[in-house]
């Protein structure tokens, strides 16, 4: 399968005013409908060059449901292109759907995945609209809308040091809510320091007999934090062919139709020393091929480290969010990993000594992911 | 650049784990390994003839596993949410099934399955209690621990109230015990008031004229104020203030039922003393609310308390009197008093026995209680049995998620779903007929956010105050310049605005009372899906039975 991911920032412009987001100011900035045109002819071009046969087509923003018409459009057009298989995705705060909208989208086969950051008190510490107000109320009805049309749809979550003791409790809400795919990530802009740490080690302990119960309970759910780290010890580590291939195989375009290597970059402020070309030009190769080594760098701080084959330094993003620079490792990675993994790894052990058959199953058997998606959707 | 504290290392030591890796043989070729768990959804989506899941269940796993091994448990008492933390008010609480509801959730379930249950039945193995209902030749059956069963035990922290029964003040006393540290109270009370009567004499009349003014205790008031405010006034000055304090109960009992007047009447006629007059005094309320008490038992009270003029002497008297009330105040607010055969308990230690032996009888009434309610540590019995497999039965409490009631559902009612068209069509025709279409009510919004957003408070916050004041004050000027702009659109009169808003109300006062309609839908969906869960339960123990 060669597959091509392409993010369309389609506008600089949110509702909301997240205190963590990372983009800059909320302008609104939208992506014009020449450089829509201009954007699909480039990925056309793409296509034909790479001969990739699957394109994965991700909404972005800002937030994308503010410029929902320009999604239908790039679907309708893109789906005339009968020798690729296209799956498209979408980010959205949730804010802005309707029952309408969330089927039109259905029907569009857009897979939407909604951030939250969990039980209310929770979420409305970070993720207040223009006007300060909190926004969990809204969220969550989008929250059952959507999942009344996709039962597999995804969450995130975003975990800040102000958050970190709720963790376990934020993910039991967006659970009993009836997400059964949650994607935990932290705030790796914010200023972790060791006391958030400590903080966090009692969350994931707690959410360790969280994920054992929910085990025990046949229950089916993807935990990213957690089933992450056990796949990276019962299936080989991710080589550096399977990772997102920075700026190669997958790029963002930005409103403005300038190309990053990842939606991190793409900021309403351009970031020229990350920019790998334009859609009028196409990529630029001495930048793609610059910031690819860059990112592949060995990270000598980390030399040694019996985690490392286990641990996302090699993430450029985070990297670039944590430290500014995508050559330097983490320090809020390392941390995080050094007592997640172990976390996780003890909880594995105590279902494994129970010999637990839905987690053999869940971690060994390759079949597990489509036969528990579809269990899910049932 | 943030995050300066921390610093990136290698790690040298680390978790060893156990459970096999990528490089182990694979636990799938274990001999011991079960074939995929199928969930229940999915088993029961097979059952319905499902020919495509047939397919996929035998073409990914070869064969699927029976029930016993893919079922499961839905109510082992580690998802009863129990013991749980008692709360006073219910704010932000989720509503709950009531106990009526979720019992016929439950009996539909067994009916279905085709199972008959004898109810309240004793069972045992370590527990000794009353369950709901269970069937002792299949072995199965269910309790539901709510409100009438489950005792404090069931508390984290004992609850926020002290527990019923005798109440025990601080230290543990007898109720004889009890009366006496209370005579020593009112001594010691009065003690203090006669200081106060001593420092101010005229605050403190005026403060007792105001607490009653009856003729009688005018007259005590009149007494009072004659006598001086010096040490060897106090025996008068006690003698009227014990006096004032028992007409106040006098008062009280002008109103009260005949029980009350009777007991009233005894204790004035037996008692000398009159600290412990008005002691005794004090436990009359506990008698007065007759409507918490079963007819029946208070016409055997009320009879019974004639022979209390039978006792042989002043200290027999307080000692039976004291013991109606302890009688009076066993789990005085306990349901258990709204339960037929309890009173009929309660009568029959009344009529059998004289008042001395009470106390001595109130182990029935224990015995009854204990009977009927269920510890935790009883629940956590009848969870380990379900577990071995010595009986089913099912511990189900109110606090299980399944008995909350989601109103989030995708429910409503036809009329539901009219009504907000109407409200919809009607805003839309208010805006509509106010000039205000949908690209100008956009345009105006879009407008209000870009001033809102020019003047941010996350991009001013810097400045200097004077500097940010100023720029506040342009915002205001300019959200009024803007909403002026707007408004002068508007086609409608305030009257004609007014015409719609009445409009709009009507039909919102219809949606408030569907809504009922809506809620009941929700708790409807909220007894099928328990009883789905309960069938669930009957499927897992007969499996579990080898059935």
């Amino acid at each position: 399968m060669n597959t091509l991911s392409a993010t369309f920032h389609l506008t600089h412009h949110c509702n909301l005013r997240c205190t963590y987001c990372y983009t800059g100011d909320k302008l609104p900035i939208a992506m014009s409908q020449s450089t829509i045109d201009e954007s699909m002819a480039f990925l056309r071009k793409e296509i034909n060059t790479s001969q990739a046969n699957q394109l994965t087509i991700t909404f972005f923003g800002g937030e994308p449901l503010i410029e929902k018409d320009k999604i239908f459009y790039i679907i309708k057009k893109m789906n005339l292109w009968s020798d690729i298989s296209i799956s498209y995705r979408m980010s959205t705060n949730g804010t802005l759907l309707t029952e309408a909208l969330m089927k039109k989208l259905y029907d569009h086969q857009v897979f939407v995945s909604l951030s939250s950051d969990g039980c209310p008190e929770v979420h409305d510490k970070h993720r207040l609209n223009a006007a300060g107000q909190p926004t969990s109320h809204k969220v969550a009805q989008a929250a059952k809308m959507m999942l009344r049309h996709n039962p597999a749809t995804n969450v995130t979550c975003v975990i800040s040091p102000d958050t970190a003791t709720h963790l376990c409790e934020s993910v039991d809400y967006l659970f009993r809510l009836g997400f059964r795919y949650i994607t935990t990530t932290l705030d790796y802009s914010a200023d972790w320091g060791l006391e958030h740490f400590n903080l966090l080690k009692k969350s994931y302990q707690k959410l360790s007999k969280w994920y054992i119960q929910k085990i025990e309970d046949n229950e089916r759910f993807y935990l990213s934090f957690f089933d992450e780290r056990i796949r990276s010890r019962t299936y080989k580590p991710i080589e550096a062919q399977e990772r997102c291939l920075l700026g190669t195989k997958q790029f963002s375009i930005a409103p403005n139709g300038e190309l990053y290597p990842c939606i991190q970059f793409v900021k309403t402020d351009s970031l020229p020393e990350f920019m790998i070309g334009h859609v009028q030009e196409g990529f630029d190769k001495t930048c793609q091929s610059h910031i690819h080594a860059k990112s592949e760098k060995e990270k000598v701080e980390c030399r040694g480290c019996k985690l490392e084959s286990r641990c996302s330094k090699w993430c450029s993003c985070i990297n670039f969010m944590s430290t500014g620079n995508i050559e330097k490792a983490s320090p809020i990675v390392c941390y995080n990993e050094k007592i997640l993994i172990e976390i996780v790894d003890k909880t594995a052990d105590k279902l494994w000594k129970k010999r637990n058959n839905h987690f053999v199953h869940k971690h060994y058997n390759e079949d597990y992911p489509i036969i528990s998606h579809f269990e899910i959707t049932l | 650049m943030k995050n300066k504290t921390l610093q990136v290392s290698p790690a040298k030591k680390i978790y060893q784990p156990k459970y096999p890796s990528y490089f182990d043989k694979s636990p799938l070729l274990y001999p011991e390994t079960r074939p995929y768990p199928f969930n229940l959804k999915f088993l029961n989506w097979i059952l319905k003839g499902s020919l495509a899941g047939g397919l996929l269940l035998t073409g990914v796993q070869g064969h699927a596993q029976n029930d016993a091994e893919t079922l499961s448990n839905p109510f082992p008492l580690s998802r009863a949410n129990v013991p749980y933390f008692a709360s006073s008010f219910g704010t932000g609480m989720p509503e709950r099934l009531r106990s009526e509801k979720a019992l016929q959730a439950i009996r539909n379930a067994f009916e279905k399955m085709d199972i008959k249950l004898d109810e309240n039945t004793w069972i045992e193995q370590g527990v000794g209690a009353y369950v709901d209902g269970y069937n002792k030749e299949r072995n199965i059956g269910y309790v539901l621990l709510d409100g009438r069963n489950m005792d404090r035990s069931f508390i984290s922290g004992g609850g926020i109230f002290p527990s019923d029964g005798l109440k025990k003040p601080k230290k543990e006393l007898t109720i004889i015990e009890q009366f006496h540290e209370t005579q020593n109270e009112i001594r010691k009370i009065r003690n203090v008031t006669f200081e106060e009567f001593k420092v101010d004499k005229g605050k403190f009349i005026s403060k007792t004229e105001k607490r009653s003014k009856t003729d009688a205790t005018k007259e005590i008031v009149e007494d009072l104020k004659k006598i001086n405010p010096e040490h060897e006034s106090k025996a008068k000055f006690n003698e009227n203030y014990l006096a004032f304090e028992i007409q106040l109960k006098e008062n009280t009992i002008i109103n009260s039922n005949s029980l009350v007047k009777k007991l009233y009447g005894l204790i004035d006629k037996q008692m000398e003393d009159s600290v412990k007059k008005l002691v005794l005094f004090n436990h009359l309320d506990l008698f007065s609310d007759k409507k918490n008490s079963n007819t029946e038992y208070f016409i055997a009270l009320e009879e019974k308390i004639e022979s209390l003029q039978e006792s042989e002497s002043r200290d027999e008297f307080i000692w039976h009197y004291l013991n109606i009330v302890s009688f009076q105040q066993f789990y005085r607010y306990s349901k258990v008093n709204n339960d037929p055969d309890y009173i009929a308990l309660k009568i029959e230690i009344i009529e059998s026995y004289p008042f001395n032996e009470w106390p001595l009888q109130i182990y029935k009434l224990k015995r009854y209680i204990d009977n009927l309610s269920i510890s935790l540590s009883e629940a956590k019995k009848i969870d380990e049995n379900n577990t071995l497999g010595r009986y089913f039965v099912a511990p189900i409490s109110f606090r299980d998620n399944h008995l909350i009631v989601n109103s989030n559902a995708s429910i409503t009612t036809d009329r539901m779903k009219e009504l907000l068209r109407e409200q919809a069509d009607l805003q839309t025709e208010m805006s509509n007929a106010n000039g205000m279409t949908k690209d100008i009510l956009e345009r105006k919004r879009k407008e209000y956010y870009a001033i809102h957003d020019k003047y941010n408070w996350s991009k001013i916050y810097n400045l200097p105050k004077s500097q940010r004041d100023s720029l506040q004050d342009i915002r205001k000027l300019e959200m009024y310049k803007h909403s002026a702009i707007y408004k002068a659109m508007e086609k409608l009169t305030d009257e004609e605005k007014a015409i719609y808003q009445r409009k709009l109300v009507d039909v919102q006062v219809k949606i408030i009372e569907e809504q009922k309609e809506v809620d009941e839908l929700y708790r409807q969906e909220t007894m099928k899906k328990l009883e789905e869960e309960v069938i669930n339960y009957i499927k897992w123990a007969q499996s579990q039975m080898g059935g």
